[in-house]
């Protein structure tokens, strides 16, 4: 019996603060696995790296568009809320300690991108040395999605992902 | 690179209004340890909570032996973090889903140990949904039934016999 969960593509970069996912998202999967991981050197007033949506021309799919509940386990300790953040021009992953390059590890699930009747649906999973965080997103456009814009404040000293579908029939 | 273990089961979509959706029963493959479930692009005629059953065979399990805990994150200015939890209850409570521009639920279940009679069948489930304020909400958890039997797969029902109007429901064994 043949596999369903097949490697889309693979991005890396290095000394950068965005990485671009182009057309990743495509007619042959509704669901999509996206495992993303690198070393950060943040911004200290904005220390957590996001993830934007890109249209089918690689642009981002509006500034407002993005609503996030998140829940953030620290490694002091404490729980940070982050559900306020409404209509905001992105979602968030994980905090990520400043200074020198620290490690950053995430994993998306995104549901039915393509999708023109529905908005886009994001659960994540994020670790850092600073904490754990999870995430659920809602970008508020029934435009199809073509891929994925991780950026930061910061620079990624280096930054991988991995993309796979996850085939239905 | 060898093929990878995650095999198509089944997959059902729902294509007009019906009460309910079942993955497994009489399609049941009973050779894994292991099955993942991914729900996506569903929508219920009403604003309403989403419930599971397991199956015995091919009928649905309305006992009270299900117990779950998920924590629940949500967008509001009057609500933000809930853990949902039960025990002893009928069913189990997996999200929601509203009426609202773009609104639909989606998930990803982990399933162990169904084919194990010695077992409790238990899972873990990825969810996130617009809910019923139109806002967005995301569920991280566990359920198992507390008497240890075999399973052979779920079905998913709407609240107070309301309808789903669509989605794409798929069943996935792990091998091994």
């Amino acid at each position: 019996m043949a596999g369903k969960l097949e490697l889309v593509n693979t991005f890396t970069g290095s000394s950068q603060s965005t990485l671009n996912l182009n057309g990743i998202f495509t007619d042959d999967y509704d669901f999509y696995h996206v495992h993303i991981r690198g070393l950060q050197s943040a911004d200290a007033s904005n220390p957590r790296p996001t993830v934007k949506i890109l249209d089918d021309s690689n642009a981002e799919l509006g500034a407002t568009n993005y609503d996030y509940a998140s829940l953030e386990l620290s490694d002091n300790g404490t729980l940070t809320d982050n559900n306020q953040n409404s209509d905001q021009s992105s979602s968030v992953l994980i905090m990520v300690d400043s200074g020198t390059a620290h490690n950053m590890q995430a994993h998306l699930k995104v549901f039915s991108p393509r999708s023109t009747t529905f908005y886009k649906y994001i659960w994540a999973a994020c670790n850092s040395e600073a904490g754990y965080n999870k995430v659920g997103t809602m970008v508020k456009t029934t435009t199809a999605a073509g891929g994925l814009k991780i950026e930061t404040a910061g620079t990624f000293s280096e930054i991988h992902a991995a993309v796979y579908g996850v085939k239905h029939e | 690179m060898s093929a990878d273990k995650l095999e198509l089961i089944q997959s059902v979509e729902v294509t007009s209004a019906t009460a309910t959706v079942t993955l497994g029963g009489t399609d049941w493959v009973n050779t894994y340890d292991s099955y993942k479930v991914v729900i996506t692009g569903v929508s219920i005629d009403a604003a309403e909570e989403i419930h599971m059953h397991f199956l015995d065979n091919t009928n649905a399990q309305v006992t009270s032996n299900y117990s779950y805990s998920f924590q629940r994150s949500s967008v509001s200015t009057a609500s933000t973090e809930t853990t949902v939890k039960a025990t002893g209850a009928n069913d189990i409570e997996i999200g929601e889903t509203g009426t609202g521009t773009g609104a639909m639920f989606a998930c990803e279940l982990l399933l162990q140990d169904f084919n194990d009679a010695t077992k409790l069948s238990s899972g873990m489930m990825d969810i996130v949904f617009q809910n019923a304020s139109g806002e967005v909400s995301t569920e991280t958890g566990g359920f198992f039934n507390t008497t240890a039997a075999v399973h052979k797969g779920l079905q998913f029902e709407v609240e107070t016999g309301d309808n789903f109007t669509a989605g794409r429901f798929t069943l996935y064994g792990i091998g091994s």
